[in-house]
């Protein structure tokens, strides 16, 4: 038994794992991509191009994602060093597993989880919001390079240049939104553990107070 | 790790799988995390119980698990183990 429960359970962290530091790359880049989208609204007016309706927008929806990916990082952060150091306990072992590493590592996580239940239902709406957010941003570009387009009735070189940014965006967003799903799975699956240990407490109190035989 | 996150019976447990082999008071808040205090606290719920007992070696003052708690550390495994034996899992 302790060898598939051993397995699943690292499998776990590693799929945690993984999802965390996924979040955390993209956040970086959702970061950069929001102080890139202000920088080159400020440019704009400063360059004396017109205030147009979907420039201040991108300003704002683009400040709105770079406060919400440095949350998103300095959460993802907090939860990665946690689960560095459970991985660290589980996978250094030579030869077969012990029952007891294994036990000791689900205690381990459990307080994790406990201790950090509201981070990670923080990182549930960062993701959600920040994907929306990110998703606006893409559509927001895309609109632009379209009417830019339309307007001029051809479509110069230099239009070209919102394309990357707008799929960019798009592609944070479609992370964002898939690790907010993975993480409401994963808390989904830890909060009914935790409920099952919490049920369980009474049949562990009566075994520690049960007189010897 | 943060001893407030774990429950009583989960530190329990973790004094109780250090002390198979006899370890000082010392060896042992250190390993489980706890400070003096609560350490002691847990400790003397233990030997109150017939979990843990004294064990003398030379000057040094050390604690061991008994053959009583086996059924405690048991318990606790299964029902923990229990919880990767069934029920939704997560994974990509």
């Amino acid at each position: 038994m302790s060898g598939t429960v051993h397995s699943r359970f690292v499998s776990e962290l590693r799929s945690f794992y993984l999802v965390t530091l996924l979040n955390v790359v993209f956040a970086a880049l959702a970061v950069a991509l929001g102080i890139q989208y202000i920088v080159l609204s400020i440019n704009g007016l400063a360059g004396g191009q017109p205030v147009s309706l979907v420039r201040v927008a991108t300003a704002a929806v683009s400040m709105v994602a770079f406060g919400l990916g440095i949350s998103w990082i300095t959460a993802g952060a907090r939860i990665m060093g946690g689960l560095t150091s459970i991985r660290r306990g589980c996978l250094s072992k030579e030869g077969p597993v012990p029952p007891e590493v294994t036990t000791s590592g689900i205690i381990r996580m459990i307080a994790h989880y406990r201790a950090n239940k509201k981070t990670i239902r923080t990182m549930i709406l960062v993701c959600t919001i920040g994907g929306f957010c990110f998703l606006a941003l893409g559509i927001i570009s895309s609109v632009e390079f379209f009417s830019m387009g339309l307007l001029s009735g051809t479509i110069t070189l230099n239009t070209y240049s919102v394309l990357p940014a707008a799929l960019f965006s798009l592609g944070i967003a479609i992370v964002s939104l898939v690790s907010s799903y993975y993480f409401m799975k994963f808390s989904k699956a830890w909060d009914l553990r935790e409920d099952t240990l919490s049920r369980s407490e009474p049949e562990l109190a009566e075994a520690l107070e049960r007189d010897p035989r | 790790m943060s001893s407030e996150r774990r429950t009583p019976y989960e530190i329990y447990w973790e004094i109780l799988v250090f002390c198979r082999i006899p370890r000082s008071f010392t060896a042992i808040i250190h390993r489980c995390n706890l400070n003096s205090k609560t350490g002691q606290d847990y400790i003397s719920f233990l030997s109150k119980k017939g979990y843990l007992s004294p064990y003398a070696d030379g000057e040094k003052s050390m604690y061991v698990t008994t053959d009583r708690a086996s059924e405690y550390t048991t318990l606790f495994a299964k029902l923990y183990q229990a919880l990767f034996d069934t029920g939704p899992g997560f994974g990509l």
